[in-house]
Formats: structure tokens, C-alpha cells, sequence
């Protein structure tokens, strides 16, 4: 099995105050490709701060992270910045659309920032897209326009258009009624299979959980189980 | 790990945040109006401003040039220091020579002697003090332009009478009017008193205060008499060859005054420029006043545009912590605000000039009444022309537009550079 990422020792320490918080005290981790993980705990148990950093939107106090095997350390924030644009893709509990932009431009942004396609590849890829996730024929609709289910379809579409090899999820369905939740999972995880994409998504709805093929439960900072389904 | 190195956003980037910036002003039309009229309103003010005091400045100048001083006016340098008192001593000397010398500079049409002098008008009950000038009734209208504006009559050849020519205001006040007799009195070259009957043929009714109020003229041969001047002459007033733009008269009257100058040691030469030069420092320092009210009305509209783009980052953390995630920067955080902040300043300036335009097109065609602009009050003079016109500066319009396109940019850095600031951890998962 290919690993794409492995965490050493990791531990993230923040300061309020005179008091000092350890969000993850020390994760070990490693992750496949292909792999559709959730990551389950208690609310302040680590699991937002464990995605921003293997999100490369934070780094951690301590500990390595390889990609791929090489190690990402002492980068800039420029260059953690780039890196985010060629492989790691976010889709977010409150969607977080762009507002004036439509579905389409929403799905291609992704691209036009990492400036590698050409125009007409850019379209085709998200034309593809958006069929997967069922959106075809609402390419021009504003995100104002969409229902909560549809607009969480919007963002993994956004999520998946460059081929990232993570997409990372926080909470994903927490904004969503439990029927919309499923049904957005069943599409994540759909991806997931035909496209080999990796997925790690944090949650705390059992029925959202009991839909991954793989659950690390995190508490205090640590993990506490992690569990492999074979299916 | 390799990278690109484009520090610069592609084109497409480029395109994308100029579309999210511009569709966010537009999605907040309401919030975004005000502002932009502030902007529109001071760049449209400062442009028309700036037209009718560059109009005034032109119609004084134009009234020196053709009512009272003409475009080169020369003295002795004694004269020339004790002007305000209008001495009938200091004459000019060599007068035939030093005419023709004028007229065989460049650009010179035409000459005309003058001697000025105070005196008081009276009408048997009240006495007003009056500028009277001695003139050539026959050179005299080559040079001014009086004659335009007379009602009644202009100075004949053969009259026996003794004539005056006199403001309309000045007749008004004194009860006045054409072909009524007048008392003038004044003191004589050799300092005695005189004082004579005058017959009213002519009213000046120009757009200059000065003649209209307590101008008067008459004829160097009536005066003679009068003033036993002895063919005393104290000015030599010259008309220069028209040009289209003043700023070219203005040259060429210095050089023609400077020729002078060097060849006659002893006279004093003044171009209209020089001879206007008090009252263009006062329309300076009023066009100053007006500058700090159009910065004034700026730097409302520059706090307002950065309220504006403060308001849109501060509704858009989320949609900043989510184009972070996908790799955008801080830099091109903070360009997506800075570029609304222009966007409303290219639309404010815009419209600031449009409006600049139209009020400097209805003061080119349609003018002012000065009264308007000073009150009654004449503090300037020189200039209360009866309607003042715009003048076209392509020049103010384009530091108008300039000018509000950088306050708007300035003014949308601060938020601007807010928004670069944010931690995207922070911003993504912002309530
Ligand atoms: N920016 C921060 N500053 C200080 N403490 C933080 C910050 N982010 C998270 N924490 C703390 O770290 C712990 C883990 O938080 P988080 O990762 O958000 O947990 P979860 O997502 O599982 O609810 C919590 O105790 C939280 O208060
Ligand atoms: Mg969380």
C-alpha cells in the first residue's frame, strides 16, 4: 500500500495566557492512499486542529509530517501556502462558497489559482466534476440559490477538481439534516472509490461515521482507538 | 520539493479577483452609492473650481490688458514708485524716440500716451474722488478697448466744449447722466488748485470695477488746460499683436518689456502679468482655501471607502480563509480588497469628472455672474467682470481623476492589509 502521509510525534501547543494547551500531544499516524478515514471525538479533543495541520494551514510545535514521503519543514508561509495549491483540497461544515461566484466559477477557482490548465481544460474538468456530484445543468446558479445539500455538493466538487492526493473535511455534514448528510457522504464516498481519492473527514454523527472504511477516534489530544472496517 | 516561483498572480488569477472584487461593489450597491457620490461631489467641485477661479484669473488679466493698464505699460521708475498718488511729475522724456523704439519690437501694434491723475467730481452737492485719464482720443481706442462700452458718445475732434467720458456708477452716484454739465476739480501740474465745468458725452459701463466706479477720462486737450500739463505724459500704454493663448501674450509682453528696460535706464516697464500679479496671488490663495475643502470632502470620501472595504472584509473572513486554503496569499488577499477600494475610486473618479465636465461646460457657455461668486463686496476689483467664464484644463480634470483614484486606493489599503493579516486557521472557521 502506497503511504501518501505519515505523522511522527506530532504535537500542537497553544497559549492562552499563562495557560498552555496541548491540542494533539503527540499523534502517530499514517495514512494510505485510497483511504476514507473519519475522525471521530469529543468537541476540543484535537480533531480541527489535527486536519489544519496535516491541511498545512498550521505546523505543528513538535513532530515531522512526510507527503509522500519528504518531510515539510521549516517552510515558509508562502510555500506551505503553495503547496496547499497543488495537492491538498478543504471542504468546509459551512460550505464556504464563494457568494458572488457562480457553481461553475466556484468549482474551477481551485484551478484558476493553481494556474497549470489551460482554459478549456479547466471547463472540461469541472464539467466532469459537477456531473459526478449531480449538479449538472445548475453550473450557473449562485450558491444563494442552492439548498444546503446541493451547496456541500458544490464545495466537494470545488474539493476535487485539481486531483488533489488529500481532501481534507471538517465536519462536512454538521450544517446538514441527517438524510442531506448521508446522501453527501454516499457522494464522498463514491468519489472516494472511483477516483481513488483520498478523504479524511472529522465528524461526530454516528451515522456519518459508520459510513468509513476507517475511524481514529481522538481524545485529549491523542488517539485513543483507531479502527480499520474490512468490507 | 520543487515549486513554481510566480510571485505575480497569472492573468487568470488576476481576472478571478477582479471579478470577485468587482461583483462584491456591485452586490453592495447601497452600501458602496454614497461613498462614490462623496467622491463625485469633490472631484466634480474641485474641477469647477478650479475652471471659474482659472476664468477669473483669464478676465482679469483681459481686463488689464484692455481696459486699464494694457499689455506693456511704462513709466519713469519714479513714477512707477510713487504710482498710487498719480503725481503729475516724473514725465516721460524723449517720448518720439522712445515710441518708436516700442514699435520696432516684435508683436507690438500699437502705443498710446496716458497721464493719470486724481481728481473730484462734484455736482453742486456731493463730490466723489475719481482716476482721471488724460488721453488720446484718437490712439487711445487702438489700445483699450473702452470705446466698446460706451453709452453716448466717444471723444470728438472739434468740439469746443470741455468733455468727459465717466463710469456709469460714478454718474449714478453723482445724479448724473449724458449731457449733463459736472464739476471737476484737481491740482495742477505746479500743485494749484483748479476746478472747471465738464460736459458728460459718454457713459463707461465695462466689466471693470475700477472704471465703472471711479473711472474717468478726457481728452490731453481739454486737460491740457486744465491741468497745465505742458505736454507732461506719464505712461505709454502698448497693444501687442493678439494671441490665441494669454499664456503666450503673457511672453511676449515680458520680452517686449524687458527690451525696453535695458535700453531706456530710468523706465519702468510692466507686462500685464507683473501689473496683475497682486490679485493672481489672492485668486491663488483662494484657490488654496478650495483645496482644503475638496481634501476635506476627499478624505470623507477616503474614510468612507476604507469603512466600506473594512465592512466587506469583515462580512468575507470565511470566503478569505477559504481562498487562503486553496493557496492564494496574503498578498493577493490584500490585493482582491485593494482592487475594490480602486474599484470605487475609477467609479467615483469617473463620475467626478463627468460632473467636473458638466460644470466647467455650463461656465464656458453660460458663465457666472460675478456678483455671485464675490457678493457685493469687490474685494478684488480688478476682476468683478459682470459674467465670468469657465476655462478648460484638461490638466485639473486629470489631477482631479488622479488625485481621488489614489485616495480610494490609499484609503483601501488599510482594510486591505487587515485581511492580509488574518491567520487562515482563524479565518476558515470564523462565526
Ligand atoms: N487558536 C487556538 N488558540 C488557543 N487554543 C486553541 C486554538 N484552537 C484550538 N484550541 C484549543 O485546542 C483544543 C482542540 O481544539 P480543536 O482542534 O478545535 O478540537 P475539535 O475540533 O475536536 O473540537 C481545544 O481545547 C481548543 O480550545
Ligand atoms: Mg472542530
Amino acid at each position: 500500500m502506497e503511504k501518501i502521509l505519515e505523522l511522527e510525534n506530532v504535537v500542537k501547543t497553544y497559549t492562552k495566557g499563562d495557560e498552555k494547551i496541548n491540542a494533539l500531544a503527540g499523534v502517530n499516524l499514517s495514512i494510505t492512499k485510497g483511504e476514507f478515514t473519519a475522525l471521530v471525538g469529543p468537541s476540543g479533543s484535537g480533531k480541527t486542529t489535527l486536519l489544519n495541520i496535516i491541511g498545512c494551514l498550521d505546523s505543528p510545535s513538535v513532530g515531522n509530517i512526510f507527503y509522500n514521503g519528504s518531510l515539510l519543514s521549516n517552510l515558509t508561509e508562502n510555500e506551505l501556502s503553495d503547496y496547499r495549491k497543488e495537492h491538498i483540497s478543504f471542504i468546509f461544515q459551512s460550505f464556504n462558497l464563494i457568494p458572488v461566484l457562480t457553481v461553475r466559477e466556484n468549482v474551477e477557482l481551485p484551478l484558476v489559482i493553481e494556474q497549470k490548465l489551460s482554459k478549456e481544460e479547466i471547463k472540461a474538468r469541472a464539467d466532469d466534476i459537477l456531473k459526478a456530484v449531480g449538479l449538472k445543468g445548475k453550473e450557473d446558479r449562485f450558491p444563494r440559490e442552492l439548498s444546503g445539500g446541493q451547496e456541500q455538493r458544490v464545495a466537494i466538487a470545488r474539493a476535487l477538481v485539481k486531483e488533489p492526493f488529500i481532501i481534507l473535511a471538517d465536519e462536512p455534514t454538521a450544517n446538514l439534516d441527517s438524510h442531506t448528510a448521508e446522501e453527501i457522504i454516499d457522494i464522498m464516498k463514491n468519489i472516494n472509490s472511483t477516483r481513488n481519492a483520498t478523504f479524511i473527514f472529522s465528524t461526530h454523527d454516528l451515522l456519518v461515521q459508520k459510513h468509513a472504511r476507517r475511524v481514529i477516534t481522538i481524545r485529549d489530544g491523542f488517539i485513543h482507538s483507531d479502527a480499520k472496517k474490512e468490507e | 520539493m520543487r515549486r513554481g516561483s510566480n510571485n505575480l498572480p497569472s492573468t487568470g488569477t488576476w481576472k478571478t479577483i477582479f471579478k470577485i472584487a468587482w461583483r462584491n461593489v456591485v452586490r453592495h450597491g447601497k452600501r458602496t452609492a454614497f461613498t462614490i457620490i462623496t467622491m463625485c461631489f469633490g472631484i466634480g467641485l474641485y474641477i469647477g473650481l478650479d475652471s471659474i477661479f482659472k476664468g477669473m484669473d483669464k478676465a482679469g488679466l483681459e481686463n488689464i490688458i484692455n481696459l486699464t493698464d494694457s499689455s506693456v505699460r511704462i513709466s519713469t521708475d519714479k513714477y512707477e514708485a510713487e504710482r498710487n498718488s498719480l503725481p503729475l511729475d516724473y514725465g516721460l522724456s524723449k517720448i518720439p524716440e522712445l515710441e518708436k523704439y516700442i514699435m520696432s519690437n516684435d508683436g507690438v501694434e500699437a502705443i498710446t500716451l496716458r497721464t493719470r491723475f486724481l481728481g473730484q467730481l462734484s455736482n453742486g452737492m456731493d463730490s466723489i474722488p475719481v482716476t482721471g485719464i488724460a488721453i488720446d482720443p484718437v490712439t487711445d481706442p487702438k489700445v483699450f478697448t473702452i470705446p466698446k462700452y460706451i453709452e453716448g458718445n466717444w471723444f470728438s475732434e472739434n468740439s469746443q466744449a470741455n468733455e468727459i467720458v465717466l463710469g456709469k456708477r460714478l454718474a449714478g452716484e453723482l445724479g448724473a447722466g449724458i449731457n449733463d454739465w459736472i464739476i471737476l476739480s484737481s491740482r495742477t501740474k505746479y500743485d494749484t488748485q483748479n476746478a472747471d465745468d465738464f460736459l458728460i458725452i459718454g457713459l463707461i459701463d465695462a466689466p471693470e470695477v475700477s472704471l465703472n466706479t471711479h473711472g474717468m477720462l478726457l481728452s490731453f486737450k481739454d486737460a491740457e488746460e486744465f491741468l497745465d500739463l505742458e505736454e507732461l505724459r506719464t505712461e505709454i500704454a502698448v497693444r501687442m499683436k493678439n494671441r490665441i493663448n494669454i499664456e503666450d501674450l503673457m511672453k511676449d509682453s515680458k520680452i517686449v518689456a524687458q527690451n525696453i528696460q535695458k535700453e531706456f535706464p530710468g523706465l519702468s516697464a510692466q507686462s500685464f502679468e507683473e501689473v496683475g500679479k497682486q490679485f493672481l496671488e489672492i485668486s491663488k490663495s483662494k484657490s488654496k482655501a478650495t483645496g482644503v475643502i475638496i481634501f476635506t470632502i476627499l478624505l470623507i470620501a477616503g474614510v468612507g471607502i476604507a469603512n466600506t472595504v473594512l465592512m466587506s472584509v469583515y462580512s468575507r473572513i470565511r470566503e478569505i480563509g477559504v481562498l487562503r486554503a486553496f493557496g492564494l496569499q496574503r498578498k493577493d488577499i490584500s490585493k482582491l480588497f485593494l482592487v475594490e477600494g480602486a474599484i470605487i475610486g475609477v467609479i467615483g473618479s469617473l463620475a467626478g469628472v463627468i460632473l467636473g465636465i458638466i460644470f466647467v461646460s455650463y461656465l464656458i457657455f453660460f458663465g457666472i455672474p460675478a456678483e455671485k461668486m464675490m457678493g457685493s463686496i469687490d474685494m478684488t476689483g480688478l476682476y468683478m467682470g459682470k459674467i465670468i467664464y469657465g476655462h478648460w484644463s484638461t490638466k485639473t480634470i486629470i489631477v482631479g481623476a488622479i488625485f481621488g483614484f489614489i485616495v480610494a486606493v490609499f484609503a483601501g489599503s488599510f482594510p486591505a492589509r487587515k485581511a492580509a493579516k488574518m491567520e487562515v486557521t482563524d479565518a476558515i472557521h470564523f462565526i
